[in-house]
């Protein structure tokens, strides 16, 4: 067992063969050996690794993305925003929760579910108008009186065509 | 006004994302491909529309742009211009097929239908598929779709006999393996 502290104090005992789903964990006790030092998580909360522990104990035992695979990967990653039905029910929570696990996939470097993440916020833009999109996350047009006559200039340019 | 709307901006759940993940989602809204919904404008192009920050990104991306539908065309030039030399995936018809030469090697994958109704499928001799001729370094696949009757000849000296509705899709035609 492998014993996480979190950015507000809280440990979690996890089986190793789960935590090194995260390639920073494992590499930290490639390095560190037979220890039973626990390792802090200054930058992921209580909350967000509750549910990073879920995922990886879901996906625990499959293989782990090998660097040589890592361009084929990206190729079929980038073909599809499928998500199977499990890791979608997983990740249906909050925008705040979605953008703390996306964080933390990042920092724990867990590939597949940094690209979980991201296929979700993907599907959330697509086929969405800039204002629609605007909306849904909280963010309001501050263009540049220079981008806006651009944004114009492509439209009128693009119309004529 | 302009500053505290963009300090609002930042201040937005999503922006907590750094940039190159928000870049990498922007890269899986432009690769998927599916209904395009209530936008007229390729993705790529609405994500330029939404607010400063993201049109930057954007810009300073240009595998964004580099999966170009030139039906219709009528943004192909911008998408030219902001994918910069990343190597392409274009899907075109017969009516654009000329101007598609022009960035033929900066193909990386070509998807070309060619219905019965295009002017050039009307009888008008062998179907010179010109970008077989030239040097195609990012070239990995090609799916050409015919939905015609007719026999075409193509320039790189193979040929391929189809019949109506006929549909080919070879996924991955490595310049090495037809001899071109």
């Amino acid at each position: 067992m492998v014993l996480l502290v979190t950015s507000d104090n809280v440990q979690f005992q996890v089986d190793k063969e789960v935590v090194e789903r995260s390639v920073l964990i494992k590499n930290m006790l490639e390095d560190v050996g037979e220890s039973d030092q626990s390792i802090p998580l200054a930058n992921v909360s209580s909350s967000v690794l509750k549910k990073v522990i879920e995922y990886c104990e879901h996906h625990r035992g499959e293989p782990l993305p090998s660097a040589d695979a890592d361009q084929n990967q990206d190729e079929t990653r980038k073909r599809t925003t499928d998500i199977s039905e499990w890791d979608q029910k997983f990740i249906t929570v909050d925008q705040e929760m979605l953008f703390e696990i996306i964080l933390a996939a990042n920092y724990l470097d867990i590939k597949s579910l940094l690209d979980v993440g991201c296929k979700t916020v993907a599907n959330m833009i697509k086929g969405k108008t800039p204002e629609e999109i605007r909306r849904l996350f909280n963010i309001v047009n501050d263009f540049t009186p220079e981008e806006e006559a651009q944004i114009k200039k492509e439209n009128e340019w693009a119309e004529d065509r | 006004m302009r500053a505290l709307r963009s300090r609002r901006n930042s201040l937005a759940c999503i922006s907590c994302l750094p940039s190159e993940i928000l870049a990498t989602i922007f890269e899986h809204v432009v690769e998927s491909r599916g209904s395009k919904g209530a936008c007229r404008h390729p993705p790529c192009l609405t994500i330029t529309y939404v607010c400063t920050h993201w049109r930057r990104l954007a810009l300073e991306s240009p595998s964004l742009w580099a999966t170009i539908d030139q039906n219709p065309s009528r943004w192909m030039d911008i998408m030219l211009e902001r994918s910069k030399k990343v190597a392409l995936v274009v899907t075109c018809n017969a009516s654009t097929i000329q101007r598609d030469c022009l960035n033929l090697h900066r193909y990386y994958k070509f998807s070309h239908s060619r219905s019965s109704g295009s002017p050039r499928a009307k009888g008008s001799g062998p179907y010179q598929v010109p970008y077989f001729k030239d040097k195609h370094p990012y070239f990995g696949a090609l799916n050409f779709r015919v939905v015609a009757s007719a026999r075409h000849v193509f320039s790189a000296g193979f040929e391929l006999y189809m019949c109506k509705e006929y549909v080919i899709h070879l996924p991955v035609l490595h310049r090495s393996s037809c001899k071109l």
